[in-house]
């Protein structure tokens, strides 16, 4: 078992198996040996470790990408952009913890779980015009009436074709 | 009319003024007399003193008023309006301070995630092995992606620079030639994409309308921009092209782009002409970045309306081949040039303009007498030849597994058996479009040779006298029981008419009786029944692997189906899970026009069929 514990000072108990599903844990457990020492991951709050943890055991034992992965692959899997039904439903959080999980799988290095977070969003974006997605993500416009005008042009541009 | 000497004139309008001469104030009113004419030519000190009179100064009064008010205005606006872009920009810096707070992606998440979202927001490529009349191939990805691209670009600032600062999403890049106005344009938007997929290999879109209201010297100049365009290509970024598309509407066009220049690294390669183009009147296209490098030597080809045989370019490398509306002649020549050819389209193939030369027979117009053997080739499709038996004895293909054939005339069954035999491949699928003889001995004795045949579709031309008859249903029924398979099976199942015939389609007219279809049924009391004798093995012992058919027939009134081969094909469908689909054909149909009765024919007979009879499905009835 190793001890995890978050930025808010929680601990966690986990299989090693289930969180070597990140490089960043795997590669400190292997720095460190065997040892009862917490591993604390400053940049993951609880409930988001959670979550993390969560994804890690659904998947454990599937095998891992490696480093030397041949490019192909990596290509097929950044290409697709279907996330399998349990992985979907897994994801269906607000958009706030949403975020929270790319950032943690990111730094935890958990590639799977950022394709499935990055994919998510890129889901939410697909098809819609820039206003529906200010709406969606709370941004304002902030381009200048210059800058406007040059989107505009540009749009024109490739409209045609 | 001459001045009067001693009288005051108006200086405005010539009138004479009454009043006092020496400065004195005019009365307002005052009393005009008739307006002077200028003399031309009258010298000054002769002329009489003038003032202004009442009407003309009151205008010169407020016409200087008015200007005055409007410079008032126009300083006020230009103080205004300095305010306002101050303001202006401001706000902006505002709302992008708020976006700053808020903006869950551009400012929370690292630069590289959001290119990665942003990498997946956009529609991804379809493989290239997909042919490109494939409904899975979206036709406007390539749109799709450079709109996706323009739209993430223009959310916020932010977002604007993570999406130019994506290589990825600016990889598709189109150059549409409308006119000469907006050819400049073309050239500065061509450059900014270019500039913005960084290093990455590009996908170029080239195309062009025909202007029928330029000039001679607009057309001149539309040239002379669409050269530019090409040159800045040809120059600075050939290399990177890795699949070029030019559409080319006018003859005019083709210079240009006969000085297209691309590098060795190009993959993928289409070319069409709106307009068919001989090869007398197009120079050789496209030419390699320099005389030392390789030809580019792409994997996927696709032209329509130009001789292949004028493109520069290696053939060595292409995989999958699509031409369209090119001579017989060139489509043989290039398949002897791509010998790892695994997927080929000859669409509406014509018949060549020049009957070749003997002694150019070896220069590969013509197949070579001893068939060239194409090892890779597995997906065939071959339309409109009017040489298709010369087509069959130029090759082989071992590895075939896939043809479709549309003939303009009649089957060459010989041929084409002798082709079959000769590759002795593992076909599984045969479509057969078109012919108009009635050849059912050669039709059958092709299909005996296909025993691997897993799909089949048969659509003969609204002109046969015949189409598929019922003999061709009745081939069916010599079927093989399970019984005696075994050690024997593939012996005796080689005495099966298809054995493994999964999926059968056939369009075209209905020259059987319904009874017929009892023969595709995949056990064995059917048969008996259509025999008339007993059988001796029980119902459902036997099976064969057909479970599709689709039946699309020419119809001149409806023809319900009789009642026992409904209640025969629903109890397979039940049991078996046969998938059934009779319907009339379409007059839009792709390969064919029946003379239906119109809309009143219900499109599906099956189940007109069932509604005729009364017959109910048991679930139903029970419900």
């Amino acid at each position: 078992m190793v001890l995890l514990v978050t930025s808010d000072n929680e601990q966690f108990n986990a299989d090693k198996d289930v969180v070597e599903r990140s490089v960043l844990i795997k590669n400190m457990l292997e720095d460190v040996g065997e040892s009862d020492q917490p591993i604390p991951l400053p940049n993951v709050s609880s409930s988001v470790l959670k979550k993390v943890l969560e994804y890690c055991e659904h998947h454990r034992g599937e095998p891992l990408p490696s480093a030397d992965a041949d490019q192909s692959q990596d290509e097929t899997r950044k290409r697709t952009t279907d996330i399998s039904e349990w992985d979907q439903k897994f994801i269906t959080v607000d958009q706030e913890m949403l975020f929270e999980i790319i950032l943690a799988a990111n730094y935890l290095d958990i590639k799977s779980l950022l394709d499935v977070g990055c994919k998510t969003v890129a889901n939410m974006i697909k098809g819609k015009t820039p206003e529906e997605i200010r709406k969606l993500f709370n941004i304002v416009n902030d381009f200048t009436p210059e800058e406007e005008a040059q989107i505009k042009k540009e749009n024109e541009w490739a409209e045609d074709r | 009319m001459a001045f009067a000497q001693g009288r005051i004139y108006c200086e405005q309008c010539r009138a004479e003024v009454e009043g006092e001469r020496d400065g004195g104030t005019l009365g307002l009113p005052g009393a005009l007399k008739q307006p002077q004419q200028e003399i031309p030519g009258k010298v000054a000190n002769s002329s009489p003193t003038t003032s202004c009179c009442d009407p003309c100064r009151k205008i010169e009064h407020l016409t200087a008023q008015i200007k005055q008010a409007k410079a008032h205005i126009a300083a006020q606006m230009a103080k205004s309006e300095a305010h306002i872009t101050t303001l202006t920009s401001q706000l902006c810096a505002a709302q992008t301070a708020r976006n700053a707070l808020h903006d869950p992606l551009a400012q929370r998440l690292p630069p590289e995630i959001v290119s990665y979202i942003f990498y997946h927001a956009c529609p991804s490529p379809p493989p290239p092995s997909l042919p490109s009349t494939s409904p899975q191939r979206p036709q406007d990805f390539r749109y799709l992606r450079r709109a996706q691209a323009l739209v993430l670009g223009a959310v916020c600032k932010s977002w604007r620079l993570v999406a130019w600062n994506t290589p990825e999403l600016w990889t598709d890049v189109s150059v549409h030639f409308e006119s000469e106005l907006r050819t400049g344009r073309e050239l500065k938007f061509m450059e900014d994409w270019f500039s913005r997929s960084g290093r990455l290999p590009v996908s170029l879109r080239l195309s062009a309308v025909v202007d029928y209201t330029l000039s001679v010297w607009g057309i001149a100049q539309v040239e002379e921009q669409r050269r530019s365009v090409v040159e800045a290509i040809s120059t600075k970024h050939s290399g990177r092209l890795r699949t070029l598309e030019v559409t080319i509407p006018d003859p005019l066009f083709w210079d240009v782009i006969s000085e297209l220049r691309v590098g060795p690294g190009l993959e993928e390669l289409s070319i069409h002409s709106e307009v068919r183009t001989g090869a007398w009147m197009m120079p050789s296209l496209l030419r390699s970045l320099s005389t030392s490098a390789p030809l580019p030597a792409p994997r996927t080809v696709r032209v329509t309306s130009v001789p292949p045989t004028d493109i520069n370019i290696s053939w060595k490398n292409v995989t999958h081949l699509e031409l369209q509306s090119v001579e017989e002649g060139a489509c043989f020549s290039i398949l002897q040039q791509a010998p790892y050819v695994v997927s080929c389209k000859f669409l509406q193939v014509l018949p060549d303009s020049a009957p070749p030369l003997p002694s150019n027979a070896s220069s590969a117009s013509l197949p070579s007498p001893i068939p060239i053997v194409l090892p890779c080739l597995k997906y065939l499709h071959y339309s409109n030849s009017n040489r298709p038996r010369a087509f069959a004895s130029g090759f082989t293909f071992p590895a075939l597994q896939e043809l479709s054939l549309t003939v303009d005339g009649h089957l060459p069954s010989a041929s084409l058996i002798a082709l079959l035999t000769r590759s002795d491949a593992p076909l599984r699928t045969l479509e057969l479009i078109g012919w108009t003889n009635d050849d059912e001995d050669g039709l059958m004795g092709l299909l005996r040779v296909v025993s691997s045949l897993q799909e089949l579709h048969l659509c003969p031309s609204p002109l046969n006298p015949r189409g598929v008859s019922e003999r061709f249903f009745q081939a069916f029924s010599t079927l093989q029981p399970k019984s005696h398979a075994g050690a024997h099976d593939q012996q005796k199942r080689t005495t099966t008419f298809l054995p493994n015939l999964q999926k059968l389609g056939y369009q075209g007219r209905v020259t059987f009786s319904w009874s017929v279809l009892r023969c595709l049924l995949p056990y064995a009391s059917s048969l008996s029944q259509i025999r008339g004798g007993a059988s001796n093995t029980k119902e459902g012992d036997m099976t064969r692997s057909l479970h599709t058919v689709r039946l699309e027939l020419g119809m001149h009134r409806t023809n319900f189906i009789d009642k026992d081969v409904v209640l025969r094909l629903l109890d397979a469908q039940r049991r078996f899970g046969m998938v059934w689909s009779i319907s009339p054909a379409s007059q839009s149909s792709d390969h064919g026009m029946f003379m239906n009765a119109g809309d009143s024919l219900p499109p599906d007979l099956l189940l007109a069929s069932m509604e005729h009879h009364q017959i109910q499905i048991e679930g139903e009835r029970d419900g």
